[in-house]
């Protein structure tokens, strides 16, 4: 088995398996075994489903013999932020309460419609508690490190999904975005991360955060992955209350068009101050490249202002029941976010919600003008583990509700998302840029993506992290 | 415009106040904590309260982007 297979695309893994140059059950064994050596350093994985994972290689490997038609990502490795429901486990979402409830008894739809195209699940991944987090450190089951630096923060709530993948433990994993939870640990982890429209992707069997905002991706080293991931697990579901009556929309074969004819701007105003000078190198690489113009949004500061108030207020509702009874079993940076939220005025709630419609009108008639936009994913590169505050636009600011600053605007209106890591010579972490759709044109931003990854101008290698 | 938090606005009040309404017991080493989460909200509010939403600027019933 050779590590340059694993250190690929899921997509790679899979065309070796179709064609037979190697069993799914090799690709099993050898990414187990990097998870036993490399996890202790990452603190990526919560729970590896090593019996689920063989069995169902060798189901794969089976069907090939008999002659069967294997699908696009057959024998591929992935892994799971632990508020998706894994049959058999209690769905934790990074807490120590939720350990408690039963084992759940059924796959989220998302992993079965990707086991269903042949991927394999072979775990679940740390985050931070109940995804109220930007740092990817969880109380209970420690930090999700960096694998490009391993005192560095992977960033969160997605942590462990941002590590395994950088890692090079599994080629992709699945995270939850509420304000930025795939795009932070993307742009920290330096990997490819889509966060589709509001609505898209089914959430059905996944632990909950803020309704309003909740979405689900993928976080991957390839943009042709992020595609072909992205495309097997569309599709309506009754389960999901908040998605959306669309049609599904494949991307993988129009993935290398290219991007002529897109108008692309990046994002001045909010989007341009309060962070460091590397975010914005980063972003200037990405629009030099794509010879992108200037385009403002200026509501971003209020519709952050009002995603941040909508969170504070739907995750204390969640979560009320559990602040009365279990506090003390809470992560204290949690749990008094949580109970803040419950004592903030109803009025400010629906005063951001009727914004969050005036904002959308805004970002729509920008979207009249230009085709996508840019703006930076994080202000900063990975913070260290354990640091609280960092100082930005000369300001000292708490690390964790922070890290999202440039990319709450744009969730607080469900538009899609991918962000694309960026490398500056001799500097060891990346940072990332998101490159932002009108909603329901994931397409377009992973497009852009791709063209950006086939110009070398944006990579996802996996670390090095063995001395 | 109609003057809106005033400099009056007291956190600690606040929580000492709706902790009970709530029915969540504040532990000691919580409570400063939270009274900071309160200020940074009241902040983020006030530049929510600055905008203009007229009596028609309804939310999105069924919120699609």
């Amino acid at each position: 088995m050779s590590a340059a297979l694993l250190d690929g695309s899921a997509e790679g893994i899979a065309a070796a398996v179709r064609t037979g140059r190697i069993s799914a059950r090799a690709v099993i064994e050898a990414t187990l075994e990097r998870i036993a050596a490399r996890n202790a350093k990452l603190g990526a994985f919560t729970d590896v489903l090593a019996e689920r994972a063989l069995a169902r290689a060798d189901a794969i490997d089976a069907a090939r013999a008999k002659g069967e038609m294997l699908g696009p990502l057959a024998g591929a490795p992935f892994a799971v932020k632990n508020l998706f429901d894994v049959k058999g486990l209690p769905t934790r979402a990074g807490s120590k309460i939720n350990r408690d409830l039963a084992p759940a008894g059924e796959d989220a739809t998302l992993v079965t419609r990707l086991e269903a195209a042949g991927a394999i699940l072979v775990g679940a991944l740390n985050m931070g508690e109940y995804a109220y987090d930007f740092t990817g450190e969880n109380a209970h089951d420690g930090p999700s490190r960096n694998p490009h630096s391993l005192d560095h923060m992977a960033g969160g709530s997605s942590g462990g999904s941002g590590s395994a993948v950088a890692g090079g433990l599994t080629p992709f994993s699945l995270g939850s975005d509420t304000n930025g939870s795939i795009r932070v640990p993307s742009s920290l982890c330096g990997l490819f991360g889509l966060k589709p429209t509001y609505g898209r992707l089914s959430r059905a069997r996944t632990f909950p955060f803020v309704a309003s905002f909740d979405h689900l991706g993928p976080l991957a080293r390839s943009v042709g992955d992020l595609s072909a991931t992205y495309d097997a697990m569309q599709g309506p579901d009754v389960g999901d209350p908040a998605q959306a009556d669309k049609p599904v929309t494949l991307t993988r074969a129009g993935l290398d068009e290219g991007i002529a004819g897109l108008r692309i701007a990046r994002l001045g105003g909010f989007f341009a101050r309060g962070g460091e000078a590397a975010a914005y190198e980063a972003v200037e690489c990405v629009a030099k490249a794509l010879n992108a113009t200037r385009a403002e949004l200026p509501g971003a500061e209020i519709a952050r202002a009002a995603a941040y108030l909508i969170t504070m207020t739907e995750g204390a509702a969640l979560h009320l029941d559990r602040l009365r009874e279990r506090a003390g079993d809470y992560d204290p940076d949690v749990r008094d976010r949580l109970i803040a939220g419950a004592m903030l005025p109803g009025v400010w709630t629906v005063r951001a919600q009727k914004y969050r419609r005036q904002f959308r009108e805004e970002a729509r008639a920008l979207f009249r003008d230009v085709d996508v936009l840019l703006a930076p994913a994080t202000p900063c590169r990975a913070p260290k583990i354990g640091q609280r505050t960092f100082v930005l636009d000369g300001r000292e600011l708490l690390v964790r509700p922070n890290l999202g600053f440039y990319t709450q605007p744009i969730s607080f209106i469900g538009l899609p998302v991918v962000t694309v890591p960026i490398w500056t010579e001799g500097v060891k972490l990346p940072i990332g840029v998101q490159v932002i759709a009108p909603a329901w044109r994931e397409d377009i931003a992973l497009r852009v993506a791709r063209a950006l990854e086939r110009e070398g101008v944006a990579k996802a290698p996996v670390a090095d992290f063995s001395a | 415009m109609t003057p809106r938090m005033n400099e009056s606005f007291d956190p600690a009040a606040l929580v000492a106040a709706t902790a009970p309404l709530i029915g969540v017991e504040l532990r000691p080493e919580s409570r400063e904590a939270v009274i900071l989460h309160l200020k940074i909200a009241a902040e983020l509010a006030a530049k929510l309260e600055a905008v203009e939403l007229d009596d028609h600027a309804e939310p999105a019933p069924v919120f699609t982007p």
